[in-house]
């Protein structure tokens, strides 16, 4: 069943459509949160707001209007307002994670196939988690939807509501602080 | 092609988003330029771990959801105004009403008391009718069943009184789900219950008036009952509140009691927490 007939038997009162829709959306939200605010938990936080959000207004949401830009945006904003208020109990998220062997830094090496091959260990994750949220907002946010959500840059402008130059340099910038971060 | 330029597109490149022309260009560079190509590869790897970082499952999430279900309607309480406030043991009820009216030359009252009486189940009473605006106190005691088909019939009950006054107004869930508007209490010198009485919208006057200074106040986060929720809502909904909305001042008694309750979180001061998308629709105390 397409999203747009999903959204109108919502509309109607059809719960099990919106149950459809929380699946097929769930993880598109919690990982873009994810990537926003490096916490499993916060980005758990955040889909209920969102889908809540969602569940509420989709009663008046336009069949022309893309449900995806449309969750996009309301989950950025929703992210936007944690890490602002975040903001006020500052946090340093550390480049280094002590392990049981040795202070560990990201390696930047061993690429290997495809990124569903690809598997970090906690303290890479970590690592690269925490440079990724030391990413001042505007180009984390462009990153988390490129990489996390594999958006094209149109999508991203459209989401963000910026243009698709402003989205180039984001990107271009978000990438060059990320792996400052890392080689440091 | 020169290494600035060069690297100014490795990200486009990277991407795919590199025209034919300038790809063509920058892959002959690359194969001329050591560090050039070593800052490509490590774009492509690290582009690679964080796509490595997605979550690609989220099982638990349902339960999560139907959690928030229940956090349907933002109220905002404040300190100082209620004196005190009675949980039911078994369920647990809020509270709802009144709100500050200063824009209106009203005097805040600073002796309300809000009480939270046990949910019961298939009848319930309720005190007190009264025309708030004749000025004149009533306190005649009606007893009316109200039963719900489909749902527990429950008892939600305001009791208000002004400083000045014993007047007691009484609200119970069926005013609220009827619409707060049309609530019945037996105090005429209250002005809060008698605009909502009188079908009035309760203004938005968060902080107007109100004896607890912004850096005073936090915000809690409270799952109730689904009756108690359904109630509050009905209550938002018809009092039109959003935002800043309703407000009643608690105790620092009844805070602590609240915050014994299940479910109870901390969340941050009212500031920045209460204006933003991400708690409308939530149950958010506030004291």
């Amino acid at each position: 069943m397409d999203t747009r007939t999903l959204v109108e038997k919502c509309a109607a009162g059809d719960a099990s459509a919106f149950d459809m829709l929380v699946e097929r959306y769930k993880l598109k939200i919690i990982n873009t949160a994810y990537g926003m605010l490096q916490s499993r938990e916060d980005a758990y936080d955040i889909a209920q707001e969102v889908f809540l959000k969602l569940y509420r207004k989709i009663a008046s949401f336009s069949g022309d209007a893309s449900l995806d830009t449309w969750l996009y945006r309301v989950t950025v904003n929703a992210c936007v307002d944690e890490l602002r208020k975040r903001g006020r109990r500052v946090q340093t998220l550390p480049l280094e994670v002590e392990t049981d062997e040795e202070s560990y830094a990201l390696p930047i090496a061993d690429v290997s196939a495809a990124p569903e091959n690809v598997v970090l260990r906690k303290e890479q994750r970590q690592v690269l988690l925490n440079a990724i949220g030391r990413l001042p907002e505007k180009y984390r946010t462009v990153l988390v939807l490129r990489e996390f959500e594999d958006l094209e840059y149109e999508a991203i402008a459209e989401a963000l509501d910026i243009s698709i130059g402003t989205v180039k340099s984001r990107l271009n910038r978000a990438r060059e602080k990320l792996r400052n971060f890392l080689e440091k | 092609m020169d290494c600035k330029t060069a690297k100014e597109y490795l990200s486009l490149y990277t991407d795919g988003r590199l025209s034919d022309a300038l790809t063509a260009q920058l892959e002959a560079h690359l194969l001329t330029c050591d560090a050039c190509r070593k800052e490509m590869e490590t774009l492509q790897l690290l582009r690679v771990q964080i796509r490595a970082l997605r979550i690609t499952e989220a099982d638990d999430f349902v339960l999560d959801l139907q959690r928030a279900h229940k956090k349907e309607s933002v109220v905002f309480i404040h300190r100082g105004w209620v004196r005190s406030l009675c949980a039911a043991a078994a369920c647990v009820v809020l509270f709802v009403g009144a709100y500050t009216a200063v824009d209106r030359g009203y005097q805040m009252p600073q002796d309300v008391e809000v009480q939270m009486l046990q949910a019961q189940d298939d009848v319930i009473g309720s005190d007190a009718k009264a025309a708030p605006e004749t000025g004149k106190a009533q306190s005649a005691e009606t007893q009316r069943n109200i039963t719900n088909d489909t749902e527990k019939t429950r008892q939600f009950e305001r009791v208000a009184s002004e400083n000045q006054s014993d007047s007691v107004s009484r609200w119970t869930v069926a005013d609220l789900t009827a619409g707060a508007r049309t609530a019945t209490v037996d105090t005429s010198t209250e002005p809060a219950p008698a605009a909502m009485a009188n079908g009035q919208a309760v203004p938005a006057t968060y902080g107007g008036g109100s004896s607890a200074s912004a850096m005073d106040k936090r915000v809690l986060q409270i799952s109730l009952a689904p009756e108690a929720m359904e109630a509050v809502s009905a209550y938002i909904a018809g009092a039109r509140l959003s935002g800043f909305g309703g407000e009643v001042v608690l105790s620092d008694a009844v805070v602590a009691s609240l915050l014994s309750m299940e479910g109870v979180v901390v969340l941050s001061d009212v500031t920045e927490a209460c204006d933003t998308d991400i708690y409308s629709g939530k149950t958010v105390i506030i004291y």
